[in-house]
């Protein structure tokens, strides 16, 4: 039974959860878990709690399924609920931030220069959890997430022109972010 | 943000017009630095995209789990509990300004209009 659900429409599935199928909303959490994963572990990083924020992404879309009203894709609605509750998540912990930037580009230095790319994934995965918000939040639907812009500012609730520009400036923020690191790496 | 910079970041969202393509290509063969900047954003954007953060063993299990343990609001308990006591107490002070025509304190005792003995003696009758 559970491969048909494989088949189903957004609209069907949803139907089928209403009346109370729980194979059926067990089926929905194994088919978006790895794109909440890729939102909520982008937004608050690889930390215990990101499986907790995961689960309850799940468990408030159960609660309030009755409201979907299929607008959006409903992994575009689990996306808007999985950034809300990073969101929420990161306003609790109020992270203190201990790199001082600077925009100084004294030095010629690459990335690549130094890294293998194995490090330079878990370069860039911390870099990016020292990004604002603001920035971090487009560069994870659009970059990593695979959204385009135009979805990405719908689930943002952003104009495109602000997404672009968010784009652009965490793009050349997260290199700077990486140099830096790479920098306090090599003095230690 | 400096013009060849913008234009590199553009060039890997969208097309770039002819001009801009020139301009991105010039600057591109001319500067080493500019050349290593727009490798890194290549990087970068490639990381991100290959990147494929999971949630481990069992997460579908434990979602049905938390799913099927009963949720305790204690906030809605309490907000309950609350807007009842205010009601009761908004009830009884409406009656004793419509018997007493007051809300100071001997009407809300239920002393209003007895002398001093009065009060005493119904003090210890009650």
């Amino acid at each position: 039974m559970r491969k048909e659900f494989a088949k189903y429409s957004d609209g069907q599935l949803i139907d089928a959860i209403k009346a109370g199928d729980n194979s059926a909303f067990e089926w929905l959490v194994e088919n978006y878990e790895h794109d909440i994963a890729k939102t909520v572990k982008g937004m608050i990083g690889n930390v215990p709690v990101a499986d907790d924020v995961g689960q309850e992404v799940f468990i408030r879309f159960y609660h309030s399924v009755s409201k979907f009203r299929g607008d959006s894709s409903l992994k575009t609605y689990l996306t808007r609920i999985a950034i809300n509750l990073s969101l929420n998540e990161l306003k609790r912990r109020k992270a203190k931030r201990w790199l001082v930037f600077d925009n100084d580009h004294r030095e010629i230095k690459s990335i690549s220069d130094v890294h293998k790319q194995n490090d330079i994934n878990e370069m860039v995965q911390l870099a990016l959890s020292h990004l604002e918000t603001k920035f971090r939040s487009v560069m994870v639907l659009r970059l990593m997430q695979g959204y385009s812009t135009k979805e990405t500012s719908e689930i943002l609730n952003l104009p495109q022109g602000t997404v672009l520009s968010r784009l652009a400036r965490g793009q050349e923020k997260l290199r700077q972010i990486i140099l830096n690191l790479e920098k306090t790496e090599s003095y230690e | 943000m400096n013009d060849v910079r913008e234009l590199m970041l553009k060039s890997l969202e969208s097309t770039l017009t002819q001009d801009e393509q020139i301009k991105l290509k010039n600057a591109l063969d001319t500067s080493e630095a500019m050349r290593k900047e727009m490798q890194d954003y290549e990087l970068i954007r490639e990381s991100l995209a290959s990147s494929e953060p999971s949630f481990g063993e069992g997460f579908s299990n434990r979602v049905m789990q938390k799913l099927a343990k009963p949720q305790i609001d204690l906030f809605g308990s309490f907000k309950n509990i609350a807007i009842s006591s205010v009601a009761a107490i908004a009830l009884l002070m409406i009656s004793v300004y419509f018997m007493d025509g007051s809300l100071d304190l001997d009407a809300l005792y239920g002393i209003q209009g007895y002398s001093v003995e009065e009060e005493f003696y119904s003090f210890l009758n009650f």
